[in-house]
């Protein structure tokens, strides 16, 4: 399992025109400003490509941070 | 901020109309100026607005076009997604959902905007991908854009799938066909596990000018 910080870069590279230096652990991911459902199936399939992990609609939707969905990547990690 | 504790997932029903138009509307859209629906009978988007309400009214089962076909999520009170969905062909008549629909366009459209979109046939025909009887279908999603980035039709897919299992026998395969230039829809129905089976292209050109796209995608997923 990759570490929060490695979790936060690859969540970073999913946004186009946000600088990635703004993108924290504590980051409230749906307040960034280009956060849209495109950016959110990226992350989706990021996730999945890099953990292994399969995220539901609801697991986006109910983390607030990125560490918040960390621990949901965490918690279904095999 | 949106407190996402407080969506609400169900049916939708005939409460909900008005919202189930501006669902085709904008899905037929695709993301882009041009309104196939509209385009393919010559009639503007507030006739075709007019005509969808009448459509959903008359409650058919069946197609794309009833009610009964959509799940949609609420927040506060307002509906603020929506998607359809259906098992083919399962209707008293086994009609195919393509009759079902047509019958309907034909009950409520005047003769003007029917003749039109005869004469567009040879135009789209090369756009044409059967629907599998038996197979469940998926069509139509939108979100208003202050919810989008919520997943909430990730989430409305899963309950269409929970859907198609809960027949009896259940539904093994799910089909949704998707206009090539739709990143959102292509990205979200290959996370959700859906493959591409099929791809149609119209050369001719004159298929921008009624459709979103010159390319149709079929998406499969088994269940």
């Amino acid at each position: 399992m990759k570490s929060l910080e490695e979790f936060v870069a690859l969540f970073a590279e999913q946004f186009d025109d946000t600088d990635t230096n703004e993108i924290k652990a504590n980051t409230v991911f749906h307040d960034i400003e280009e956060w849209s459902s495109l950016v959110g199936l990226s992350v989706i399939a990021m996730i999945d490509e890099e953990f292994d992990v399969t995220l539901k609609g609801d697991d986006i939707r109910n983390s607030v941070t990125v560490e918040d969905l960390y621990k949901v990547v965490a918690s279904k990690a095999k | 901020m949106i407190d996402s504790g407080k969506y609400i997932f169900r049916p939708a029903t005939v409460k909900d109309i008005p919202f189930l138009v501006e669902t085709v509307i904008q899905a037929e859209k695709s993301n882009t100026g041009a309104c196939g629906m509209a385009n393919h009978f010559g009639i503007s988007e507030d006739e075709l607005r007019g005509y969808l309400v009448q459509i959903f009214e008359e409650e058919v089962d069946g197609c794309e076009l009833s009610v009964s076909s959509f799940l949609v999520a609420e927040y506060e009170g307002q509906v603020v997604a929506a998607t359809a969905g259906w098992l083919e062909g399962a209707n008293d008549e086994e009609l195919p959902s393509a009759i079902l629909k047509s019958n309907l366009i034909q009950y409520v459209m005047p003769r003007e905007a029917i003749m039109r979109a005869k004469d567009n046939i040879s135009i789209t025909k090369g756009l044409s991908i059967e629907r599998e009887g038996g197979t469940y279908q998926r069509e139509y999603s939108y979100v208003i854009p202050e919810h989008q980035g919520q997943m909430l039709i990730q989430s409305l897919s899963e309950m269409h799938f929970e859907r198609a299992r809960s027949y009896n026998p259940p539904v093994k395969k799910v089909q949704a066909h998707v206009f090539g230039e739709n990143k959102a829809v292509i990205l979200s129905n290959k996370i959700l596990g859906y493959k591409i089976t099929k791809k149609v292209v119209s050369t001719n050109p004159k298929v921008l000018d009624l459709y979103p796209s010159n390319t149709m995608l079929l998406f499969e997923k088994e269940l």
